[in-house]
Parts: C-alpha cells; structure tokens; sequence
C-alpha cells in the first residue's frame, strides 16, 4: 500500500500524464503558427514576439514530455505498453526536433525571424504533429489493471 | 535551455551550430580567414550576409587589472593609470582650467523581456560589461592635476545621482551633461569642484522603457549656440517595433537657448564621440553598426555628418546594400544614403573620438584621430579592445588605421579592461576611459 502511495502523483485518474503534456505542446505549436502568419502579413512584430513565446514553450513542454513519458512507461510503468508504437513515437520526436530549429530560427531579430524559414518550419512542425497524432492507438491501458490481470 | 547553452563555451556554440545548420556554420568557419585589416578604410570589402541559428559569439570575461599591470602602448609612447578604482567610467571631458572630468555610468537596465531572446541576451550582456559592480556609479568624478604629473592631487565627486549619463559640454558658464533621458543644464565657475545644484532641463531625450542603446554622446557647436546629442536606436534591427525608433538612431540639433531640437541626421545606428574636426570644423561621429549578420559585417565607421544626411539603418548598411531583417523595406530612404566615410572592421564597437590638436605626443599624431574601440562579442575572433589612431590630412581620414593602445586583452583572451572614451588632457596626453577595468589610463610620449 505503502508503495502505491508513493506512485500516487504519477497515477493521476489512473492514466499516464504525458499524452497531456503532448498535448499542450502541439496546442503551442498551432498557436505559433497562426501568429507567424499574423506576423508574415502585417509586419507588425507584436505577432513575432507571440510567436517566440509560443515556439519556446512548446519546445520546452515537448522535451518535458519525453522525459515524463520515459519515466511513466519505464520506471512507473504506468502506461504500460500494450504494443510499442513507434510510428507515433518517431513521428513526435522528429516533430519536436524541427521545433527546436524553429525555436532557434525565431532567436533571429525582425523580419527573418518568421519569414521565410520560421513560417515554414511552425506549418511543418503542425503537419508531422498532428499526423502523427492520426496515426496514434492507445497505447497504454491504466496501471491498475496490469495489478489485476 | 536556450539559456544552458549559452552557457557552454563559445567553441562549443560553434560546434552545436555546425551540427546545426552546416551552410551558415561553415560560412562562419570560414569567415575566420577573413583579414579585418580588409574593412579599415574608405572601401571596405562587404561578403554576403550570414544568417544563424546561433550567431558566432565570443565574449570576454572581465577580469580586470592586477597589481602593476597597464596596457601595451606604441613605440615612443608610455601609459600610466591617472586614476584607478572608479565606477565604470565611460567617458571623459576637459574642462578649460585642465580639470577632467570622468563620467561614471552604468545601463538604465530598464528593458523589458519582450521575448525569450531578451533573457538570454540579458545574461549575455551582463557578462560582458560585469566587473565594477558599479554600485556608485552613475556620477562624474573631478580629477585636478595642476603639475600636469599625471598624479592628480585633487579627486572629487563632482555630480551624483545622475541618470545613466555619458555626454559633457560646457559652454560659458553653463555646464550640460547628457543624461539617459534629458539634457541638463548646471551652473559652473570656473575652479568648481562640486556642483550641488539640482540642475534645470533643457531638453528631454528618448530614454526608458526600451532605451537599448542609452549613451548619449554631446558636443557644443563652435559658437556655443548649438548642442549636437547622440540617439542610439531601441534596438540591433527594428525587432522592438519600428514605433520604439521615433527620433532614435539620430543626431539632433539642439538650440542651447530654447531647448527646441530636430534631428540633424539621421540613419546612424549608435552615434557616438561627437567631437568637431579642427581643420574642416565639420562634425564627425563613431557609430556602432548592426550585429548577427555574420562576423564581418556590418563594419562600424566613423563619419563626417552632413546636416539632413540618411546613413542608412535600419533599412540598409554602407550605402545601399539592403538588411533582409527589416520589412517593410523604404526605398525611398535606401536611394539616398550616404556612405560613410571611414570603415574601422566589423565589431570593434567605436565609443570614443578625439582628435588630436596638441603637440606633446610624437609628430606622427598631429591633426589625427584616436577612436577607442570597446571591443566585440557577436565573432569568433576578438575584435577591437583596443584604442586605434586613424591620420588625417586635409579634413579627410588619409592612411590606414594603427593601433595606439592594446593589451586590454591577457593571454587567455579575459578583459583585463574594455576602452570607450577618450580625451586629450591640458598638458596633450591622451586620456582612455576603461570601463571594465574601473581606470582612466594616461598615455605620454616615452621621450619625456
């Protein structure tokens, strides 16, 4: 009992807290996107500070949400995998990899902060993100039953 | 994390961008051969602009003079500190009983975080002008030496709690310091050595909230009537907005009388040194050109400054070569800029200009310029820290650039010191504001 207490904050609702934090991070790289776009049409660099927040936060969420999930699946064994998906896992990381270029792209001062490569990198980052999310299963099922089974 | 790889060093920065992205990493390792000696003069030779995803960053960290260490002179010269353990001076001014006066000043510190960027820079910049915590600075400290011995008898602070000032003119009895964020007018006799007036405003100036580039140069026209002041832009390239620019990156023409200005030229980046040319009594400036479009662009100059001239930023750089960072582009503005007329190398950053009307240095020296460059950050290789005299003959820079004063630098490329203002005291020797190194270093010719 002693030891399912311990894992209670890592057991939240009984499902593995990462897909959450994936979650936000794409949220911020959609949200990066539309003010690099905003920025891309009027210039105005209110939209590229926006958009640097954005793109930093969503690099620091993603990488915040491997390591979640490395202990989750790993250590805590929370989301224990029914099957590996790596399709899914490739597509993220590869995804988390252009918006970490993209971050640094968007370090840049004005105009080529955004335009051409920021802009471009913020949509591809969204394509491979949300394709990966299409081809997603559920790849964990709640710890509790593993205690069952 | 962008913050903990700053922290690596900067070699380090160079790998991580090469293994970033290869085209613009190997451009940077290859700009290492560049020669800077190539962008000193009239002509200097311009490659493409570089773009990064870690600009080439190289910064020295400060620390300081030890005991018995001075800086590396030319030959037939000699250097002494004339005083030591000040608070950042930034810059220098001769009163015309031969008291100097030193200006202590450190950053208004009063940018915001508008972006992550400006957190990282934040630290950047802190490791590169830290040393002299500066605790009392912001202040001018008088020096008398009435033998001309270079050991001052006299030390005394002269004005306190100032607002980031850098600029000093005296025209009768009226003494102007440049502030920050105003020019203010206080009343001097001749032999004071403290003011205790609070001082009168003449005319505010662009400061807070950004106030990027905050040191504001001041000279007095010949016929005391005018002031010309120096307004740094708000930014490296229009990336707080263009409406953080109004009336920056200028030199203004002030009425002494009524306070009323307007700008007198404009386009020039970070204008400093404001200082007249004897011969042609044309005025003439430093500027601090743009950064992370590579190590060697773009090449600071110094520049005569016609009245109602365009030098080009943000829109363009020496004449009309276009920055791809700013939209939207004026076209307008890029047909008609001046180039300047003196290139001194990409990121030497010129604070200082005095030229040289007196006769106790070596002939050589006459009628010349001395430009201290306070040295670079955004390149591999250094870059400047040192002071560098620039011939002239006939109103007109004539002959390569050569270095004066070096060794700011030690062996492990540390700052012992960083040069920004320069002077020339009563009795001709040259005067070196080291703001870092918390000195004013005096150099003489080694014949005397």
């Amino acid at each position: 009992m002693a030891r399912n207490g311990f894992l209670f904050t890592a057991r939240v609702g009984r499902r593995p807290f990462y897909p959450l934090l994936v979650a936000f991070a794409v949220s911020c790289f959609l949200g990066g996107l539309a003010t690099d776009i905003a920025y891309w049409r009027t210039a105005d660099v209110v939209w590229a500070d926006f958009s640097d927040w954005l793109v930093t936060a969503g690099v620091a969420i993603g990488y915040l949400s491997i390591v979640v999930a490395l202990i989750e699946v790993i250590v805590l064994r929370t989301g224990r995998l029914r099957r590996p998906s790596w399709p899914y896992a490739i597509t993220m990381v590869v995804a988390l990899i252009l918006a970490t270029f993209n971050m640094l792209v968007h370090t840049r001062d004005a105009w080529t902060a955004v335009v051409p490569w920021g802009v471009t990198l913020s949509a591809a980052v969204v394509i491979v993100a949300l394709g990966g999310g299409c081809i997603t299963r559920e790849t964990y099922e709640p710890a509790t039953e593993k205690v069952t089974a | 994390m962008l913050r903990s790889l700053f922290r690596q060093q900067p070699r380090r920065i160079a790998i991580l961008a090469l293994a970033g992205v290869t085209t613009s990493a190997l451009a940077a390792r290859g700009a290492e051969s560049f020669d800077p000696m190539t962008q000193v003069g009239p002509n200097p030779v311009l490659p493409e602009p570089q773009q990064y995803l870690f600009p080439p960053m190289h910064l020295a960290r400060v620390v300081g003079w030890k005991e018995g260490e001075v800086p590396t002179v030319a030959p037939g010269l000699k250097i002494e500190p004339l005083a030591q353990n000040l608070e950042h001076p930034r810059s220098i001014h001769v009163l015309p009983n031969g008291d100097i006066l030193v200006i202590e000043s450190k950053s208004p510190n009063v940018q915001p975080v508008r972006r992550p960027k400006d957190i990282v820079m934040g630290w950047v910049e802190s490791w590169v002008t830290s040393g002299g915590n500066a605790g009392d600075s912001n202040r001018i400290t008088l020096l008398r030496d009435e033998k001309g011995s270079g050991k001052p008898e006299t030390r005394t602070v002269f004005l306190d709690h100032l607002a980031s000032p850098f600029g000093v003119a005296l025209v009768g009895s009226d003494l102007y310091v440049a502030n920050t964020d105003a020019i203010v007018r206080y009343p001097y006799t001749q032999g004071d050595t403290k003011i205790t007036s609070a001082g009168t405003t003449l005319t505010p100036l662009p400061g807070g909230p950004i106030d990027h580039h905050w040191t504001k140069s001041l000279v007095a026209s010949r016929d005391g009537s005018l002031l010309y002041v120096g307004v740094g832009s708000n930014s490296n390239i229009t990336e707080n907005g263009m409406e953080a620019e109004k009336n920056r990156a200028a030199i203004w023409e002030v009425d002494r009388a009524t306070g009323r200005w307007r700008i007198f030229a404009s386009g020039l980046r970070n204008p400093n040194g404001l200082t007249f040319e004897p011969e042609s009594g044309a005025l003439w400036t430093v500027v601090n050109e743009r950064d992370e479009l590579g190590p060697d662009l773009v090449p600071d100059y110094m520049t005569s400054v016609k009245d109602g001239a365009f030098y080009g930023w943000p829109y363009s750089y020496f004449g009309q070569h276009l920055d791809p960072r700013v939209q939207p582009q004026r076209p307008d503005l890029v047909e008609k800029a001046v180039v300047p007329d003196y290139a001194l190398s990409s990121h030497v950053a010129p604070l200082g200009l005095a030229f040289y009307t007196a006769d106790s240095l070596p002939q050589k020296y006459r009628g010349g310029a001395f430009v201290g460059e306070h040295g670079s950050w955004d390149r591999q290789e250094f870059n400047g820290y040192k002071v560098v005299f620039v011939p002239f003959s006939g109103g007109h820079p004539n002959g390569t650039a050569e270095d004066v004063v070096t060794g700011f630098l030690n062996a492990n490329g540390e700052a012992r010191g960083r040069p920004v203002g320069v002077a020339v005291d009563k009795t001709g020797a040259l005067l070196i504001a080291d703001d870092v190194g918390n000195t004013v270093w005096r150099v003489t010719s080694s014949g005397q």
